[in-house]
């Protein structure tokens, strides 16, 4: 595998950077959008974040990416057999042309045609279980592929009944879905099943620009001894990565936070629960991360872009960005 | 084209395939925009004298063919699993002709490998009407430019690098310096030009490369000139200002900077000021032309799943056919069985002991989408309509996008003024940008409404082509005062009855919008030569003109 560009070198992006960081914590805030131009990092973000993290531990040879010991293997029996190793949180593309079966996996045909045995043949949920699923132009990907992919990530297992087959298998999994809105939107019904939504634009200002060209050419000149210079940053990252996982179960949420946080997704007219459920979740994993005990007001107002934008009600003749109406409700309901 | 630029541009394609067999991985792809014709073969000739032959990518290609997979007839043939490593796993530098036909889906899995740096891609862009251009996606991951178009074979004499200039430059390549000034020029044009990131990305790696062909020690001027040529220019969003623009050229690049700049940071601003000059200076006289050549080489700005769509790849089922599976057609396990049971007897088992199953057994699902609608707005924006109520029917649109937008049709904006009707907006289900080209649309002129209707009818029929049913809403007085070619008013009312009434002929379900302050018997005339519905304006609010066009047309 090459090596990836590290994650603290990246230039700018600091929504992109912190969402991403905020669903490694806490994998059950459901998944990161990122809309917005071509070229921006997006894709190295994730890739970067994934080499970041501590190698999981796995089988050897068993496809369906289990931790050793859970009993979640459609195939126990061979796989209990095999060897524990450790191996690299897995980043695993979507092709804009994925099928269904290549996705949930199918039948093995090589085996029932040449062999006659009915054997699953895992797809790319398996292979993403743990890990990341990174779907690059998820708004042209069919709406009843996304629909499959939120199942499957928000109930943490892919579930198979068809062909004959019968059989469910571990899918824990981050969805980061990327796209460019002016090429086709996502239908509201699944953009709000992604916990946080960022916008990613092209840095406008020059020196930011140059510093993305040259940290990249650095790169592409010489990866492991670039690779290197930045470790001792991502190492911190990793380390603040790892403590906050161990610490979000004990992060408290003071009431009243919880009362902001109804009454700002009230006040932005959201439907459902799932809008403030992903803002506590978030603000904990925040509140996680940069080690404190306790969910601060502070917490949800950083969150609450990133949690909240692609929730509102669409007023297609509405010109001001999403980002701004979250932030106008949050002024009046921290007022 | 004078003979030296047309030689300065065949030089300059030689230099781009040195450039992509000198590093591939870093400038990611060429792509050539040109017909098969000589020009494109004596160019391919030097791309095949430094890379050999390569593989060809068809735009039908199955995603197994590149990825990997089992190879399903020769699996049957033995009775054993016989893989197929897949195009990609093999590595090197891909050829893909007609590349503008790539389906989205094909051009994603391309536009991976690229990234993963498994493949690069030599792309030859055939495109022939506007309608079809490379998946951005891939076009983006296509580093260097290389338009051929109006080359003459005359023109193509001098010969590019060798292969041992090549594999010289290569040892070279490493040790080229690259200045911090000269990044910063990079990264500064980039900016002028309103490229994205991967672009000044593709532009240093081409400096380089450039660098280490001529047998420089470091990046200079001419190297990034020849950069800025090769990768920046023809992707230009919007043009530097030049020389003659004086003004704009200074306060352009500095708004940008401005909010977040302040007094101390004076020298700075000096310092950057003087960068941009020297990145004007540097825009070399070959630029506009590449720019030029730029703008018609746009890709393809549309959502891309459209194309993909007619396949039909969800809906309900709709029966068996024989088929391969793959590329989106799965297989029907049952009725490849069914199929295959009758001939069990007489076909020779497999060594396996298996069923005997040929690939013409293979069925696969037929499956029926709903079609889906394009709407094509065609907005009189000349002087009579603009006077008049240019703004309302902005609004009425603005309305009836957003019920478009709920029907998830996909839309499509013809503005007609001057003397000429141009898309505002190709196809899309956007309603963003359907806004914002809206919003821009500046009235006045002439009201050149034949040319407006033919527009909308091309576009139309095009739909029809991909499956798609159209559906055409006029916003227009009716008063159609400019010929298709010049002409006096009398002839522009022709060809106006001669446009309504092709409409009218290809069957296209129409609906007018009378725009004029009071009714006018002219809209009304025009909609009867359409065959369509007329409605006025000033008796319905913007809501209810919406109502209509849902209830269609």
């Amino acid at each position: 595998m090459q090596t990836a560009f590290p994650f603290s070198a990246i230039v700018g992006q600091d929504t992109l950077k912190t969402a991403l960081i905020l669903v490694a914590v806490d994998p059950l805030i459901g998944g990161v959008l990122a809309f917005g131009d071509r070229g921006t990092g997006k894709s190295t973000a994730v890739r970067a974040l994934a080499s970041l993290l501590p190698p999981m531990n796995v089988r050897a040879d068993c496809d369906y990416n289990c931790a050793p010991g859970s009993e979640s293997c459609p195939e126990p029996g061979s796989c209990s057999k095999m060897k524990v190793v450790s191996a690299p949180v897995p980043v695993i593309d979507l092709p804009l042309g994925a099928t269904e079966d290549r996705i949930v996996g199918a039948l093995d045909l090589e085996r029932a045609l040449s062999r006659g045995e009915k054997a699953f043949e895992p797809g790319l949920l398996a292979r993403a279980h743990r890990g990341f699923l990174y779907i690059d132009e998820v708004n042209l990907l069919e709406d009843h592929l996304v629909d499959l992919l939120l199942d499957a990530a928000a109930s943490g297992e892919n579930v198979v009944e068809r062909e004959g087959l019968s059989l469910r298998h571990g899918a824990e999994i981050v969805l980061i879905g990327s796209g460019n809105p002016e090429e086709g939107e996502l239908r509201p019904q699944l953009l709000d099943r992604f916990g946080l939504s960022v916008e990613v634009r092209t840095p406008e200002d020059l020196k930011t620009r140059i510093e993305v060209v040259r940290r990249r050419d650095a790169f592409e000149r010489d990866r492991k001894v670039f690779a290197k210079s930045w470790a001792g940053r991502d190492g911190k990252i990793r380390k603040q990565i790892d403590r906050a996982r161990h610490r979000l179960e004990t992060v408290d949420v003071p009431d009243g936070t919880l009362e902001k946080a109804s009454r700002l997704a009230i006040s932005l007219g959201t439907d459902g629960l799932r809008g403030e459920l992903t803002l506590m979740r978030t603000a904990r994993a925040l509140a996680a991360y940069e080690g404190r005990d306790s969910v601060s007001e502070d917490d949800l107002r950083e969150v609450a872009p990133m949690a909240m934008s692609h929730r509102l009600r669409r007023d297609p003749l509405d010109e001001a960005g999403s980002t701004a109406r979250v932030m106008r409700a949050v002024e009046e309901v921290f007022a | 084209m004078e003979r030296a630029e047309a030689e300065a541009r065949w030089s300059d394609a030689c230099l781009a395939a040195s450039i992509f067999a000198l590093d591939p991985g870093r400038v990611g792809g060429l792509w050539v925009i040109a017909r098969a014709g000589p020009v494109r073969q004596r160019f391919l000739d030097e791309v095949g004298s430094l890379l050999g032959r390569l593989p060809r990518v068809a735009p039908s290609i199955p995603t197994e063919r590149l990825t990997g997979g089992i190879d399903l007839a020769a699996t049957l043939a033995n009775g054993r699993a016989v893989y197929d490593q897949g195009l990609i796993a093999q590595g090197g530098s891909l050829l893909a002709p007609m590349a503008e036909r790539i389906s989205p889906g094909i051009a994603a899995v391309l536009g991976q490998a690229i990234d993963s740096g498994e493949v690069s891609l030599i792309a030859l862009d055939e495109r022939a009407e506007d309608e079809e251009a490379i998946p951005n996606l891939l076009a983006e991951r296509l580093g260097l430019v290389v338009p051929l178009e109006g080359l003459m074979p005359q023109d193509c004499i001098t010969p590019g690098f060798s292969r041992s200039d090549v594999s010289e430059a290569h040892q070279r390549l490493k040790d080229i310096t690259l200045s911090d000034d000269r990044t910063e020029q990079i990264a500064v044009a980039g900016m002028m030009l309103g490229t994205g990131l991967r672009a000044s990305l593709h532009a240093v790696a081409a400096a380089r490369a450039t660098a280490a062909l001529w047998n420089l020690a470091e990046v200079d001027e001419d190297c990034i000139a020849a950069a800025l040529r090769l990768v920046l220019a023809p992707r230009a969003t919007r043009l530097p200002a030049m020389d003659s623009d004086e003004t704009e050229a200074e306060t352009a690049p500095e708004t940008e900077q401005d909010p977040t700049q302040n007094a101390e940071s004076k020298t700075e601003s000096v310092l950057q000021e003087m960068t941009v000059e020297t990145a004007r200076a540097q825009l070399p006289p070959g630029l506009l032309t590449a720019m030029v050549a730029g703008s018609q080489i746009r890709a393809e700005g549309r959502g891309g799943a459209g194309a993909e769509r007619k396949m039909a790849r969800r809906g309900r089922p709709a029966g068996l056919r024989p088929g391969r599976p793959g590329a989106g057609a799965r297989l029907d396990v049952a009725g490849t069985l069914r199929t295959a049971a009758p001939w069990q007897r007489i076909r020779q088992k497999p060594p396996s002991g298996g069923l005997a199953i040929r690939v013409d057994d293979f069925r696969i699902q037929r499956l029926k989408e709903r079609a889906e609608t394009l709407t094509i707005f065609a907005v009189d924006a000349s002087g009579s309509a603009a006077i008049a109520r240019l703004a309302e029917a902005k609004g009425a649109v603005e309305v009836m996008l957003a019920e478009a937008y709920r029907r998830r049709d996909h839309i499509t904006v013809i503005a007609f003024r001057g003397d000429t009707a141009e898309i505002l907006l190709p196809p899309t289900r956007a309603l963003a940008r359907a806004k914002r080209a809206l919003s821009g649309l500046p009235g006045g002129g002439g009201t050149p409404l034949a040319a407006g209707l033919l527009e909308a009818l091309a576009l139309a029929e095009n739909a029809r082509r991909r499956g798609q049913t159209p559906m055409l809403v006029a916003l227009t007085d009716g008063k159609g005062n400019v010929p298709l070619s010049p002409g006096d008013a009398q002839q522009a009312k022709v060809d106006v009855e001669r446009a309504a009434k092709a409409v009218r002929a290809r069957d296209i379900p129409a609906l007018v919008v009378d725009t004029a302050k009071r009714p006018q018997k002219r809209a009304e005339d025009l909609a009867h030569e359409m065959g369509a519905r007329y409605v006025t304006m000033p008796r319905m609010d913007p809501r209810a003109l919406s109502e209509t066009v849902r209830a269609g047309g």
